[in-house]
């Protein structure tokens, strides 16, 4: 008896408990999430507690986000606003609420105080502007539906007492600057400092080489009138298993991995899906069929046209092709790597639905469901299989109808590695980098990220240096010293230190890559030689590249191109004819360059780009050429970047 | 080995000073003394063993007679005295030299690789009358080729100065004969703007003879092929071939000549592009080919009569 009225008692407890919530358990549910993380970040609780995080955490109310010295994040709020919290940086949601329906009764309440961030805002930004506000220790920050950038200077900008303030830049809308000692408006392409609470912001003739800001970028995503969804165009992984590969592909070790063209009427593809924390093993396919049970709250699906992504590794050999939707081909990296495998995430179900199954084709996370499958997201307190949080259920805001830069948040980045000529290309997130006056600040590549890759400069050197202010393109080597490889997985990280003391690593980088690259389907192009780096080989030499052509033929949809470069007292000459151009995306690859050293052709090379749509065209390539000279193995890389010829 | 070819450049562009740091225009000068000490430093050192003459022009632009002044460098540190200077164009010649390939990682200058120019390797430049300074490089060479093919269609040496010296003051905008161009591969901070996009234009021809010399095949710089684009130039287009008709500048044991793809201006923005940290905010030369080959300038220089 006694029993049952504990029982009775403790079952209407339970339901009174659900009923009266308190206020604070009431908006503990996320109000964004980490969609990208560089180093080392940690997120500190109202309470004091702090945990390392990584891409794919939550973000709460009252949370203190913090980046240490090589750290950088990207947040996305649940209105679709974006925040990068640069490294060495705190930021901290004070207060936030988004009601979809009404963004009357949404508040964003965010504060920086340490370091710098790059805003965009979202939803609420657009829809109720006062309800909007940026602390900044000297300064609040109101917006008039902007993307601007902050920076708190202390001794952390170029080590100079005088820098300290606030610096603000505007890249498009407006922000208005508030302190005790008064207003200022900022419009697009000015900048500010604010040296105190009590003192008057002073315009700046231009932005402070510290102040993370890209106003090229920025300008032509406003001309690019792009207005597809980031939610589906977002950050995806792409890992070639190129060992795999090669041992599939016979002795040659070329394989050619490719889906059929996801059109509509190509429906019945599947697709390969991991759950949980497994890495391969447990996988399941997910046919159309699956596809088609999304929840009836999610966003359409995007058209699905066709891109190719390519990942060439390994001494020019192995050549991997994946054809996935083009929506997601900004965010989608091209990777490639003896022990690397691939991995798309963050897909909507029917791009996932129209990617083929392959042994490639390692897990897919879909956006509907990434919480439950959350394949390669590490992050102890998010991500597990039905961890039952009631914010998984807030579908972030489509904010297809936002154009304020949400769209072209990669870069087109393309590197290779002499001692095997690894060969990978990859978009990086915008966060990555620190582009002022149009030049990226050499910190800005001193480590990339390709989905659980992480590529440090450690202790090399950046050598050869070189931006192009017309097209925005940067490159440089690194060499000398060793590079760190960081491959972060669910269980741990696991660095591997690469020697660059006879061999470098040359990388192409940006400008930012716009979603729907449009290439014209007539007639051709000539590209003329704007940078490059001095091409290496493996036994530590520096060479000279004499020249580089490169045409494209967009009526057959090819490409040709050829280096001719000097190193340890030979001449070397790659070429290729008819290289096939991807239409949808720009990206060329092959692994079957013609190579002359001296006038012998017993050799074989790679070469690997992209064309690079803008105001100004630019394309840019990553070359590896390798021959038995006197018995032993010679291989020289190196990078080339081009403009379209006048 | 790439700045190779620009230290070849930094090095003999070299500076003929007097004691004054200043230069001075054309309508100044000292030429009414009896003898000046000048004073010589290459750009960038060391260069040893080059000799440094100073010869007097005759009406085809060619040098006449003996030095009038002659020194050997040594750690890029020359110094020549010349007596009874006059109005008068004077042509500055650096012959053979050996120079030290700073590019070169090894830390050991002694092990460094050095470069040797043959003994008949010259680049020349023009001192201007009231100047006491002269640079020296490929393009002063460029000139001095290009105006002995203007003294052809003038009979008056100085007339014929007069149309090249502004030809290139309008190209350029700048006195290519008296501006001394900042280190190519490191210019100095304080270096005037001016002086910097001099050395962007050295910096471009640099690349554009790296280019010509592996189009070639050959993986060294070589004498001959420098020399062969400073013909090309001459006639103001860099197109491979001479005075505008179908001959090709010839190169010794290269059948097919010059090849005819090199674009001076790619090259300057290349060579600016790869070094964009030091350039940044610097005015990219434009060699504008058409007023470099201006029959009938605006004559913006002309030299001081006597």
């Amino acid at each position: 008896m006694m029993k049952k009225y504990f029982l009775k008692v403790s079952i209407a407890a339970f339901f009174l408990s659900l009923i009266f919530v308190p206020p604070a358990m009431a908006n503990n549910k996320s109000v964004g999430k980490l969609i990208f993380t560089i180093g080392k970040v940690i997120i500190i609780k109202p309470a004091g507690k702090q945990k390392r995080v990584r891409r794919g955490a939550k973000i709460y109310e009252g949370d203190l986000l913090k980046t240490h010295k090589k750290g950088q994040a990207q947040i996305k709020f649940t209105d679709g606003a974006r925040v990068s919290v640069r490294p060495n940086s705190e930021f901290k949601v004070e207060a936030y609420t988004y009601n979809k329906a009404n963004t009357q009764e949404s508040k964003s309440e965010l504060s920086l105080l340490k370091g710098g961030i790059r805003a965009v805002t979202g939803a609420i930004g657009k829809g109720n502007k006062k309800s909007y506000k940026m602390k900044a220790v000297v300064a609040t920050i109101g917006i008039r539906g902007t993307d601007y950038s902050l920076m708190l200077c202390d001794q952390n900008c170029g080590g100079n007492s005088a820098n300290r303030g606030l610096y603000v830049g505007v890249v498009s809308g407006g922000v208005t600057l508030n302190n005790d000692a008064g207003k200022m408006d900022l419009a697009p392409n000015q900048y500010a400092k604010v040296g105190s609470v009590n003192s008057i912001p002073t315009m700046l003739p231009k932005a402070p080489t510290f102040l993370m800001f890209d106003k090229t970028a920025a300008s032509k995503r406003e001309r690019s009138k792009v207005t597809k969804s980031f939610a589906r165009a977002k950050r995806s992984g792409v890992k070639s298993k190129s060992a795999q590969k090669s041992n599939d592909n016979g002795a040659n070790g070329s394989s050619q991995v490719s889906s059929k063209p996801a059109s509509a009427a190509d429906s019945s593809k599947s697709v390969k899906q991991t759950s949980g924390n497994s890495s391969s093993s447990e996988s399941q396919t997910v046919t159309q069929e699956d596809s088609q049970k999304r929840p009836p709250n999610s966003q359409p699906a995007p058209s699905p046209v066709n891109s190719v992504i390519s990942a060439t590794t390994n001494r020019y050999s192995e050549n991997s092709t994946i054809e996935i939707p083009t929506d997601v081909v900004s965010s989608v990296p091209e990777i490639g790597g003896a022990e690397s495998t691939l991995t798309i995430n963050n897909v909507s179900e029917e791009v996932a639905s129209n990617i083929e199954p392959s042994e490639d084709v390692i897990s897919v996370t879909s956006e509907e469901n990434e919480e439950n499958v959350a394949v390669g997201i590490d992050d102890e307190n998010t991500n597990t299989v039905g961890d039952g949080d009631s914010s998984d259920n807030v579908e972030p805001e489509d904010t297809s109808s936002n154009e304020e830069g949400l769209t072209a948040l990669s870069r087109f980045f393309r590197f290779i590695i002499g001692s095997d000529n690894t060969e990978d290309a990859f978009a990086i997130n915008e966060s990555d980098t620190n582009k002022v006056d149009g030049l990226f600040h050499t910190e800005s590549v001193n480590s990339v990220v390709i989905n659980e890759v992480e590529y440090s400069q450690g202790t090399a050197t950046l050598n050869n240096y070189g931006y192009d202010p017309e097209t925005g393109l940067s490159w440089g080597r690194w060499s000398e010293g060793n590079i760190s490889k960081i491959t972060h997985t669910p269980e741990n990280s696991s660095p591997e230190s690469i020697d660059l003391s006879n061999q470098s690593l040359h990388w192409i980088m940006g400008p930012d890559r716009l979603d729907n690259v449009e290439l014209r389907t007539t007639g051709t192009r000539n590209y003329v030689l704007i940078g490059n780096t001095n091409p290496t080989d493996n036994f530590g030499n520096e060479g000279i590249l004499g020249s580089a052509t490169l045409s494209a033929d967009f009526e057959n949809r090819t490409v040709d191109a050829d280096v001719k470069i000097s190193i340890d007292q030979r001449v070397w000459l790659g070429e290729q004819q008819n290289i096939p151009l991807n239409m949808d995306n720009g990206n060329f690859h092959s692994d079957q360059m013609n190579i002359q050293v001296d006038g012998g052709t017993d050799t074989a090379g790679s070469l690997s780009g992209g064309l690079i749509e803008g105001e100004t065209n630019a394309a840019g390539f990553t070359y590896g050429m390798e021959a038995t000279i006197n018995g032993e193995t010679n291989r020289v890389n190196g990078a080339a970047v081009f403009k379209e010829a006048p | 080995m790439t700045k190779q070819i620009l230290v070849l450049f930094c090095l003999i562009s070299l500076v003929i000073a007097c004691s004054s740091s200043e230069s001075l225009g054309p309508s100044a000068g000292t030429h009414d003394l009896d003898t000046i000490t000048i004073r010589g430093a290459a750009t960038k050192g060391p260069l040893t063993g080059s000799t440094i003459s100073i010869y007097a022009l005759n009406s085809l632009g060619s040098k006449s007679g003996d030095p009038l002044g002659q020194a050997i460098s040594v750690d890029g540190i020359w110094s020549i005295d010349i007596s009874n200077p006059n109005n008068e164009l004077r042509l500055i010649e650096a012959k053979g030299g050996e120079y030290i390939d700073e590019s070169d990682p090894e830390t050991d200058i002694n092990a460094k690789r050095r470069i040797t120019l043959g003994s008949d390797d010259v680049l020349q430049s023009i001192l201007i009358p009231g100047e006491t300074t002269a640079a020296i490089n490929f393009f002063t060479y460029t000139l001095v080729e290009n105006l002995r093919k203007e003294v052809f269609k003038s009979t008056n040496l100085v007339q014929a100065f007069n149309k090249v010296w502004s030809r290139a003051y309008n190209t350029l905008g700048f006195d290519p004969f008296t501006e001394i161009p900042a280190d190519p591969i490191e210019p100095d901070i304080n270096a005037t703007d001016t002086e910097k996009t001099y050395a962007l234009l050295i910096g471009g021809a640099a690349y554009a003879i790296n280019n010509a010399t592996i189009k070639t095949d050959n993986t060294q710089i070589s004498y001959t092929i420098l020399f062969a684009m400073v013909q090309d130039l001459a006639d103001c287009q860099l197109d491979g071939f001479v005075d505008f008709n179908n001959e090709r500048v010839q190169i010794p044991d290269i059948p097919e000549g010059l090849f005819d793809d090199i674009d001076i201006q790619n090259e300057i923005t290349r060579f600016r592009n790869n070094n964009y940290e030091q350039y940044i905010n610097v005015t990219l030369p434009t060699w504008d080919q058409v007023e470099f080959c201006n029959a009938d300038p605006v004559l913006s220089q002309v030299v001081p009569s006597s």
